[in-house]
This record gives structure tokens, sequence and C-alpha cells, in this order.
């Protein structure tokens, strides 16, 4: 029988989409410069029919590409036309949310911000908060291994994730680790976290809750140079206090900020630093005193504190916005999360400045300055002849810089489409076929989320990066 | 047995070999003298450490004791109390082994603190997974999959970890409960404060649990009264500072097993330990509950006891591997099998030179 007629038998028509204009919103993710339009969409309710749609998908060889929320700024969840598309959102039960273990068991719909909601009648919450928290998927964040303003001290994703349950792509159902925060034999959890969906789809995750900190300090700095926030980072890290976040913006970043969510941010200010200490309230004002000493050492040009929750979210949100409110100063831009190490931060950003004039493009710059991660935000006119290309280009060479300096091309986002013709320059042909060879035991037909990841693959036409279709319409945004 | 002095040398080994066992210091498992044998201890020495990027890269021969010493001259540390220290252990064994100590509990164990791994495969082709900056997504995390491998699946030669700027101070303090439940429930109770407690052990034959905090000193003297008077319901005490570093370091390097015992790992929680207690205090065999709960270390010096705790965790839907003993069998307990751990160990070592967890 036909693939899809095979389905039909399964699927009533409002959950197999196939006309054109109902597969339209599923052609992109975050990453807006690639648009593919599937064969057709999958909406799932139960985790059986996920496991359905994937052995058809065997049975037939036909690809197949989980998605969330299509939040990715890797075009983790591009689709693959000749493939379908598995949409995960109605998978979005918790489970089990136990307080005696510290575990929820999820779904892989859930969206990241309602597992700590559903966490904190407990005082608990989930630490890994990436900025798109509110809309992202706990299922693309495990496939991605994402990460947050908080990976410093609480690691990322998969450092949360205790165990869980998958379909792979032979069709075969499987469960790796348990409840418990200790496990036996190879990490077959931590390989699947962060293996970009090219392994199977999870159907189920158990994941690690903390007890909420007692309390918070956040402090925001404004600095008249990048280089003097960059400093004030090394001071911290030289001292021994081990903060939550720590966190840089620079001047377009601010603007682009204000111009959103009006945060308060000091106008003068060439950066700004945010330090946010967490914690039991005695060891938090012990280390308060100290990183006040540090920041004062620092000669920034404005310290804010935040003396309640309201002024700290406040911070938040002008951080947290920054990407989407980049949209604001410009019709596209190219964001890059490029890792390099944090002793060469501002020999980093310097260079980034460099190649932006070289390139004639403007370059805002939010960061983990804590961990290194680099977020230069390229932004560009589309509709300008040559300006996407100059984009491409610059950002090429801050991944190429990121390489040379000892550090990743990807610090959170993943490789996914966007950047897997750079793989080749940070691992060896062996390392790759290494990669290749795993993934052929979980997926021998290559039809999990292929033409992620390895360089190979014929490449989608670029259409436009920056905001998506639907969040230039104001109709989603990620705050 | 083989022990290469360079990188060059164990290539060559493991092109040429059939069957591979690859060993490290020999503090867990001890090293037999086969022609399979590949003794690591030789590639050793620190490669690089970075104090202002919390990163270091070792080979896997070097002792977790040359790792400590340099980490604590600059005020850094491994978080997770890697065990077995003082009886020798490399960094290799215990990435293979994938042991973490008590202070788990608080910031990760050993496959969150491990960043970055070079290894041979079966070929004798050299390959490099993960990175050597703290934050990384590229590629597949090979570095976690290898933690508790047993060398299974290649030859570890290098590592990079992560470590964290040391606690200024520790406190300790000893809480004595009238019943092994209510030292759970205890147990429990603490787990869900604000206090974020750096370590927490269960030792169930004297109903105690060890709890340390860590932090600046100040802040530690300002906080313990506070803690004391919650925990009014118990009997609790601080122990001195020398008395409490005896007593983390008796269970980072096991002092409470017998020499000769086989020592199993078990993850648990804290809801499994009431009727596991019932059934193994009647075998009369060592348990430690480590990680608030999370980890049940089980010892026993008698092979037929062994066969017995299989068949009790079994029961329980508990697994376990033997993280001390001979080389013969790992797996105790409930086994899980899926297709996808043979036909990932196929992929990965097409040859079958290494061994088969089992």
């Amino acid at each position: 029988m036909h693939f899809l007629e095979e389905l039909a038998k399964t699927f009533p028509e409002d959950r197999l989409l196939i006309d054109k204009e109902l597969l339209s919103p599923y052609e992109s993710d975050g990453l807006t410069a690639f648009a593919v339009t599937p064969r057709a969409v999958l909406i799932p309710e139960t985790q059986e029919e996920v496991v359905e749609i994937v052995r058809a998908c065997v049975k037939h060889k036909v690809p197949f590409v989980s998605r969330g929320s299509g939040t990715s700024l890797s075009g983790a969840a591009l689709p693959v036309e000749t493939g379908i598309v598995i949409a995960l959102n109605r998978l979005n039960r918790v489970i089990e949310l136990d307080p005696e273990r510290r575990i929820a068991r999820v779904e892989p719909g859930v969206v990241n911000i309602d597992v700590t909601k559903a966490a904190q009648v407990h005082g608990l919450h989930f630490a890994p908060d990436p900025s798109s928290q509110i809309i992202c998927t706990i299922g693309g964040n495990v496939a991605f291994n994402s990460g947050g303003a908080h990976c410093l001290k609480y690691g990322m994703t998969s450092n949360h994730v205790l165990g869980l349950k998958a379909v792979l792509a032979t069709g075969e159902v499987v469960e790796f680790g348990n409840s418990s925060l200790e496990d036996t034999g190879p990490d077959y959890t931590g390989l699947f976290g962060g293996s970009e969906g090219m392994f199977g789809v999870a159907l189920e995750i158990i994941l690690r809750l903390l007890p909420k900190s007692e309390t918070f300090h956040t402090i925001l700095a404004g600095y008249n140079s990048l280089e003097k926030a960059g400093d004030a980072v090394s001071a911290i890290v030289a001292s021994g206090i081990l903060p939550g976040a720590i966190e840089i913006m620079d001047r377009l970043a601010i603007d682009a900020a204000e111009a959103a969510v009006d945060a308060g941010y000091p106008e003068e200010a060439k950066a700004v630093l945010i330090v946010e200490l967490e914690g039991p309230q005695e060891q938090v004002e012990s280390e308060k005193r100290e990183l006040e000493t540090i920041i004062n050492a620092s000669n920034p040009i404005e310290i804010q504190v935040a003396k309640d929750t309201t002024a700290r979210l406040k911070i938040w949100k002008g951080r947290k916005s920054a990407f989407s409110a980049v949209g604001r100063l410009s019709p596209d831009f190219i964001v890059q999360d490029g890792v390099v190490p944090r002793k060469r931060l501002g020999e980093a950003l310097r260079r980034i400045e460099q190649l932006g004039k070289k390139h004639g493009l403007r370059v805002a710059n939010v960061f983990h300055a804590g961990d290194g991660n680099l977020h230069p935000l390229i932004l560009y006119d589309g509709t300008i002849e040559g300006e996407l290309e100059r984009g491409e280009n610059l950002a090429g060479e801050i991944l190429e810089m990121c390489i040379e300096m000892g550090g990743s091309i990807t610090g959170e986002h993943g490789v996914g489409m966007e950047k897997r013709s750079y793989m080749p320059k940070m691992f060896t042909n062996d390392d790759i076929s290494f990669m290749k060879k795993t993934r052929t035991a979980f997926d021998p037909d290559g039809i999990a989320n292929p033409g992620k990841m390895f360089p190979e693959g014929q490449a989608p036409a670029l259409t436009l990066y920056g905001l998506h279709p639907l969040e230039k319409k104001g109709i989603i945004s990620r705050e | 047995m083989n022990c290469p002095s360079s990188i060059e040398k164990a290539t060559e080994f493991v092109r040429g070999a059939k069957q591979i066992i690859p060993a490290g210091a020999g503090t867990k498992h001890p090293k037999k003298d086969t022609s399979g044998t590949l003794d690591l201890s030789g590639l050793s020495g620190i490669i690089e450490y970075e104090p202002s990027e919390y990163t270091f890269s070792a080979r896997a021969g070097t002792t977790i004791t040359e790792i400590n010493e340099l980490l604590n001259k600059n005020g850094q540390y491994l978080p997770f109390d890697p065990p077995f220290i003082n009886a020798g252990a490399t960094l290799g064994g215990t990435i293979a082994c994938g042991l973490s100590g008590p202070g788990r509990l608080r910031y990760g164990g050993i496959r969150d603190f491990l960043i970055g791994i070079r290894f041979l495969n079966g070929e004798g082709r050299i390959i490099q997974a993960g990175g050597k900056v703290v934050k990384n997504a590229a590629g597949y995390d090979y570095p976690k999959l290898f933690c508790g491998a047993m060398g299974t699946l290649g030859i570890l030669l290098e590592a990079t970890f992560k470590v964290f700027p040391a606690p200024r101070a520790t406190r300790t303090l000893e809480l004595t409960s009238k019943s092994k439940m209510a030292a759970i429930e205890t147990l429990c109770n603490i787990t869900l404060t604000q206090w974020e407690p750096d370590a927490l052990e269960f030792y169930p034959e004297e109903n105690k649990l060890l709890l340390r905090l860590a932090g600046n000193p100040d802040a530690l003297d300002a906080r313990l009264p506070k803690i004391l008077q919650e925990l009014g319901y118990c009997d609790a005490k601080i122990l001195p500072d020398d008395e409490a570093t005896i007593e983390w370091n008796a269970l980072q390097e096991f002092h409470w097993t017998p020499r000769d015992a086989y020592i199993l790992k078990a993850p648990i929680t804290p809801k499994e330990i009431p009727e596991l207690e019932q059934a193994l205090s009647l075998n009369d065999v060592k348990r430690h509950y480590g990680l608030a709960g999370n980890v049940a270390w089980i010892a026993t010096a008698d092979t037929k006891a062994l066969e017995e705790i299989s068949t009790i965790l079994d029961n329980l839907g508990l697994a376990a591997i033997k993280v001390r003993g001979n080389l013969e069998r790992f797996i105790y307990g409930k086994t899980r099998s899926h297709k996808i751990h043979g036909a990932l160990k196929e992929a990965i070592d097409p040859l079958g030179k290494f061994p088969v967890l089992q």
C-alpha cells in the first residue's frame, strides 16, 4: 500500500496535512534562510502514533524530520522534500513529576518553561533556559543539547537528562538511563542528547529538577568599552566566585533591546555586563560584597543592582529579547553561536568588529561571557544585492576564527543545516566517518533528519535570514 | 601485557591485536597478564591546563592525584569526587568505569565534567570528539557515551575536563535518626531545601546521614545554626574538620568495604531503598547509599553472594555494574537488552577487538 494511504487509515485529514497552504508553516524553522515544502505533515497525539509513523517511514524508506515549535537557529527542523514532518506539539504531557526523586518525566512536545511551571509548587525548577524557553520544546532541547544563560554553572540540556524512551530510525523502541542520577554501562542517554534528530524520536524524557535558588543577586554594569566589560569578566572568574550567569551585550544589541522592551539599560554605555549570583542567602550575601569590590574596580560608568524580582526580570527581559529585537534594527540578520576560550573573548570581539568593517556590515554582539559563547548578530538587508552573500561570508569567517582560537563552531544551537560545511574544519575525516558509522547503527537507511550535521547533501537554495515570516507579521515572537 | 610509552606504539598495538583489554592502574579491575592487555598507565601527563578557562587536558593514564595536586594549587577542583584516588586511579579508568563520588550530588558527575576525548578505535585510528571549551554542541557526544563503557568501545588516549573553583570551606553534619525510614525521610527533606547540599550520604547500618555543605566560611557559619534548628528532629552534630576529612576520604576510597570485596554500583532512588535494604540485610553484605539515595554501593567478598545479590536486584527491577573485582562479568541485576546495543557496538568496533559488556 502507498505510504500516505497507509497512514491515512490512522490519521484523519486534520492530522495528516498535504495541502500546500497547510504545509507552509512547516517550511522553515528559526533559521529562515532555508525553506523546503515537505511531502506531508503528520500530527500525532500519542506515543504509539509516533511509533506507527516512524515504522511506516522505515518500511517505505521515507525520510522524516521531527519538529517541536520550530525555534531552531541552525535549521534543525528543515523538512526534506521527499519526506514528512512529524509535528510533536500535541505530545505535551508532563507524565510524572516526583518531588521525592526530583524528576519530571515529560513528552517531547512539552514547552521548556512548562516544566518549571509544573515543578515550582514543589520549589523545584528545570535549569536549562534557552532564550526561547517560553516556546521551545524539550524534544528539541534534547536533540540539539540546547544551552542558555546558566550553562557555566549548571551545564547544558544533556546534563539534566537522566533517561529517555525513544523510537529509533530502525523502528525499535528503546529505553536509556533511568530516574536516578547514576547509570550503568555506556551512557546512551548522553549520546542521544545532541544527536540532532538523526537517531530517532524521543517519546519520553526524564529530566533532573533542582530546588530553586533561595536568593538571587543581579547586577548590571555599563562600560564605555567592550574591553572593560571583558576585563571585569576575567576578574570575576579569577576571584573564584561561580556566578549563575555572566552576560555581555554591546551598544547595538542594547539599542535593539531598548527599542523592543525598554529594559532601562544605561544610555551612554558601549557595553553592559550582567552578572547573577544565586544560592543560599548567606552565600550570596558573602559573594555580593566580593563582586561589588571587583565591579567597582573595573571602572564601570553605571551600576544597577536589581532591588527585587521585578527589577531582576526586567534586566533579563532586555537580554532575552535581544535576538528578536535586533529584527527592529535590520530587515534581516544571521546569528552565530561559536565559542572561543574565555581569555580570548576581547581579541575575538575586536576581530569580529574588523571583519564587519571589511564586509561593510553591522554586527551586534550578545554573548554568554562566562563560557566564551559568542552570539554575533550580522545585520543585512536581503533586498540589497550582494548583502546576503557578504553576511554569509562574514559569518563563515567568524566560525573559522572560533576554530582557529581552539573553540567550537557551535555552543548551543547545534550544527544543523547551517554549520554543516564547517564540520570538516573542526573534525578530521576519521572523526566524521566514525560519527557516520555510529549513525548507521541507529538509522541504517539514513531517513532520520537527513542532510543535517554532515557536510554532504544538496542544500536547498538560500532565501532570507532574519525573523520568521510569522514573526515579521507579529503573530509569533521569541522574547 | 603491553605497556606502550607513546600514542604511536599504542596505535601500532591496536592495529595488530585481535583482542584488546584496556587497563589503567588496576585499582578497580586487576590487570591480567595476557597478550591482549593494553596497559595505558605509561601514557600519562597533563597536556594543557588553563585555570582561567576552567579546563585541563591530560593523557588517560594520568593519576587523579597528579591532577588534583595541580588543580589545588590554583584553587580549583573536580567537583564529582572521583573515587579510589589514593589507590592510584587514573583518568582513563575512572571515565571507563563512569565513576563519581559523593560530590556528584551538587553539580553533576563525571559525564557532566568530561567535555572532550581522543581515543583509538579498533582500526587503530585516532578519533577526537567534543572539544576543549566548556560549552560545545558540535558532533555526537562520545565523551558521555564513553563514561561507563568499561573499555568496550575504544582506547581512551586523552581527556579534557571542565573544572570549577573550589569552595573555600566545607562543613559536615552527622545526622542520626531512630530508624532507617526516618533517616531516608530526613534525606528526602534535605534534598528539597535551598541549602544546596554539596554531598549527602546514607549509612544504613547506623541510620546515619552525612551532610556536607560548601561555600564561604562566613556564609556557612551564619547558616549552620538555622540548619541545625531545622534538623532538630534528628540527632545532629557538626564534625570537626579533621574528622570530616577522614569520613569523606573513607567514602571516596571505599574503606568501608573489605579489601578483596567485589563492589557493585546500582542506580536507585530513595523510594526503592527500604525494599533493597530488607532483601540485602538478610544476606550479610555491606551497603552504602550515596548521592542522596541515588546510588547503592554493594560490597561482598563472596562470589556466591554476588549471584544472590544479582537475583535480588533483578527482582526489584534494579541494574548494577561491577566497579571493583575481576574482569569476567560486569552486569548484574536487571538487564535491558535492545538491538541497538549490539548494533552500536558492531558499528563502532566492527572487528570485535574490544571486550563485550556482559
